[in-house]
């Protein structure tokens, strides 16, 4: 069939139609996109059915259109959000898990610094209590060391039957070391203000010399002192005095008094 | 003509040429399926189906398998069709059975259209019924020779040369 045959065949109207078997289609296109008379004759008959076919519609919906284009929009954007969005979630839940366990962490490491600071500090507190009964036991054992000396002597010293009835305070004297040690226990504890003075006592005339205070009385568990620099002596006495001590014993405060 | 270079932008996905596109035969794509659903609505909703099917596809049309006012027919006609088919068509649609698209072109007077129409719309009035029947059944229902003719109980040979003579005299009003 050649090229002009087709213009009156009737057959470029049913090609424009849609119509024919597909190999027949396929091959009048082949001729159509070669020949301008040909392609000239379908425009026309296309023309006539665009013509025809817009007066039978009755008026498109102007949203129709928005319509179509938001549907390809849609489809025309990748559809990784959604999946973004499920991952996001694991995402969130396992940051808010995460912030959560570094949260529980943050306070128990708190909790535990506290607690070491507990110990620390009970520790430090035992670390004295050791180095004061340490002290405490030094103290004794020299004083023990010394009692056990040939060259003390031991003096008893009858509480006073007015200010400390019915006690008494032990002292041993070296005479060769000047030294004094003085056993307290029974006495009372001197009232706040006051303290204990210790005197050594020289008769005919009566003469006392003041030899110490005993200014740590209440804070002492042991209540046994040491004093040094004693001048010779005959005896020795104990009164209550103001803070600082006296410069010579009041004798109503009396304690304890007692001779070699 | 038809538009080639809009064709192929819109083959490259560029949404602005497919706008275009949709403008130019929007309203031939409406008539073609209204006059097969008969049913305003549903009309609407199919040539939106169609139009994203046209998005979608618009790759697989060349120049080497026709018209691309060919291309969109086909598509055109078998969303129509299938519309139709389809159960929700059955309980959806409110029209009863019109026989052809004549039915469908309003009296001039009644139109708002423009004037290039104006000759065409008396001159379908005028049409053989025969003409009307032949061009209802091969360009908008898409039947073919074989169909055509067992319907309308004419020799096969004369289906196309007819169908010729018909649309040439419709022809003849536009030109």
């Amino acid at each position: 069939m050649k090229a002009e045959d087709y213009l009156d065949s009737g057959l470029l109207e049913l090609y424009v139609y849609g119509v024919l078997p597909e190999d027949e289609h396929l091959a009048i296109a082949k001729v159509v996109n070669r020949n301008s008379d040909l392609q000239d004759e379908v425009i026309a008959i296309e023309a006539v059915l665009m013509e025809l076919s817009g007066l039978i519609s009755p008026g498109l919906n102007q949203d129709t259109k928005q319509k179509v284009l938001k549907k390809i929009d849609k489809k025309s954007k990748p559809k990784v959000k959604i999946i973004t969005s499920n991952y996001s979630y694991f995402g969130w839940a396992a940051a808010i898990l995460l912030l959560g366990g570094v949260l529980w962490l943050l306070k128990l490491n708190q909790d535990l610094q506290t607690q070491i600071q507990v110990v620390e500090s009970e520790l430090k507190d035992k670390e004295v209590e050791v180095v004061s009964t340490e002290e405490n036991l030094n103290y004794l054992q020299d004083i023990l060391e010394n009692i056990k000396s040939p060259d003390f002597r031991k003096v008893t010293l009858p509480g006073n039957e007015i200010n400390a009835p019915n006690t008494r305070a032990v002292a041993f004297y070296s005479d060769e070391n000047d030294e004094l040690i003085l056993d307290v226990t029974e006495l009372p504890e001197p009232p706040k203000g006051m303290v204990y003075q210790v005197w050594s006592l020289k008769m005919e005339p009566l003469t006392p010399t003041s030899v110490g205070l005993l200014a740590e009385f209440t804070k002492s568990e042991n209540k046994i002192f040491k004093l040094h620099d004693i001048p010779d002596t005959e005896g020795f006495g104990i009164t209550l005095e103001p803070e600082g001590g006296s410069e010579s014993p009041n004798l109503d405060q009396l304690y304890a008094l007692g001779t070699i | 003509m038809q538009p080639d270079g809009l064709i192929s932008q819109m083959k490259q996905k560029n949404q602005v040429a497919f706008s275009q596109i949709y403008d130019m035969y929007s309203e031939n794509i409406h008539g073609i399926v209204y006059n097969i659903v008969k049913d305003v609505e549903i009309a609407e909703e199919v040539v939106q189906d169609i139009f994203v099917k046209v998005w979608e596809k618009s790759e697989s049309y060349s120049e080497d398998k026709g018209r691309f006012f060919t291309w969109l027919l086909n598509i055109s006609r078998n969303a129509a069709i299938d519309k139709v088919r389809s159960k929700a068509y059955k309980n959806q649609s409110k029209n009863s059975d019109f026989d052809d698209f004549s039915f469908f072109i309003k009296d001039s007077e009644d139109l708002d259209r423009k004037s290039e129409g104006f000759g065409l719309e008396k001159f379908v009035k005028k049409l053989k019924p025969i003409c009307v029947k032949i061009i209802d059944l091969l360009f908008f229902k898409g039947y073919t020779q074989k169909e055509a003719s067992e319907t309308l109980d004419v020799p096969i040979g004369t289906v196309k040369s007819r169908n010729r003579n018909c649309l040439n005299s419709l022809r003849k009003s536009i030109e």
